[in-house]
């Protein structure tokens, strides 16, 4: 048993650890097992009466993180920010390599072709189908270059590619919806708040997919390469 | 002279794990515990921070077993034990060891900077 006077000392100190351990996106698995080492050492040395602050040191999160990286648990860093950048970068290179493009791609469709009949809604739905392809491949590219050689990279364009074209579907949904309830309207407030639905629903599915990937990816796939 | 403390964890910066695989070999134990025997050796400045990482290091290493240990007042200890790869391990780092030192012991007399009362307790 520990010294009563130790106890509270004891689980506040097991406790800041286990958040260092989590902060490093150790698993449930290996933060157990590490505290559960840590605190009955703690305990032990509470009979001794020895503190955990004067066991630990002066520096707990030092200690945590000497303590999981002499285990071989490496800390798996969120890189969001980095990720929701690459997005960006995708989206804008690809946007300034494709205008072009179509530009020619149209002038030369349209000089060469003479349709006999007008596509309507499968022409649009082509078109802004073309469109989300190409903003998707532009936008995981950009996640994998700003994810090489980090933790989970592959593993996180694979999932934005699942997770994007619902998101953006759903919030497209959400945002059209609303268009309708404002009467279609173009005004600065509608059309706005119809890009935040669109660009929230992009974010939340890059966000969720690196989450995602980096909660899936055991440790021994240390050496994934993006 | 007092010795200086930091340069004495140099010096023992080298021959911790020798020392760990050598108090384990003695008796199989657990972290805080080996901090305690550090102490009553005369080596008190190896600290819990130091110990607890470096017997995960030598587990993955494969130099120390584990084993759990029942406990009176809570879940099962784990125990650690030196292995079969740190039995060697060992061997070969106190041959080392011996042979740096008396390298080392040797040049420090030939030159004659080691005082005669310390001459006769080596």
């Amino acid at each position: 048993m520990s010294a009563p006077e130790h106890s509270a000392e004891i689980a506040d100190a097991v406790q800041a650890l286990d958040r260092a351990w989590r902060r490093m996106r150790l698993s449930r698995t290996d933060r157990d097992e590490l505290a559960a080492e840590v605190f009955a050492d703690l305990e032990a040395a509470a009979v001794d009466g020895v503190g955990p602050a004067h066991l630990l040191g002066p520096d707990p999160a030092g200690f945590a993180r000497e303590a999981a990286d002499s285990r071989g648990f490496v800390p798996k860093p969120g890189a969001y920010g980095r990720t929701l950048v690459g997005g960006v970068a995708g989206l804008l290179v690809i946007a300034v390599i494709a205008y072009p493009v179509t530009q020619l791609l149209y002038a030369a469709l349209t000089a060469a072709v003479d349709l006999p009949f007008r596509w309507g809604f499968a022409g649009a739905f082509l078109g802004v189908g073309t469109i989300a392809v190409v903003a998707l491949l532009g936008t995981l590219a950009g996640v994998s270059a700003a994810l090489h050689g980090r933790w989970a990279a592959r593993t996180t364009v694979t999932r934005s590619g699942l997770l994007l074209p619902l998101t953006v579907g759903a919030a497209g949904g959400v945002a059209t919806a609303y268009a309708q309830h404002r009467n279609v309207s173009t005004d600065d407030q509608t059309v706005l708040t119809e890009i935040v639905i669109v660009v929230a629903g992009w974010v939340v599915a890059l966000i969720a997919a690196r989450c995602w990937a980096l909660r899936s990816t055991p440790q021994a796939s240390l050496d994934e390469q993006p | 002279m007092t010795p200086e403390p930091d340069r004495q964890a140099q010096l023992l910066r080298g021959a911790l794990d020798m020392c760990l695989l050598t108090l384990l070999s003695e008796q199989p134990t657990h972290a805080y515990d080996l901090v305690v025997r550090f102490e009553e050796r005369g080596l008190s400045g190896v600290g819990y921070g130091t110990i607890y990482p470096l017997v995960g290091r030598m587990r993955r290493l494969g130099l120390l077993d584990e084993s759990a240990q029942p406990s009176p007042s809570g879940p099962a200890r784990k125990v650690f034990s030196v292995s079969q790869a740190g039995q060697a391990a060992l061997s070969s780092w106190v041959q080392q060891w011996l042979s740096t030192t008396s390298a080392v012991s040797g040049l420090l007399t030939a030159a004659g900077v080691v005082p005669d009362q310390l001459k006769e307790r080596a």
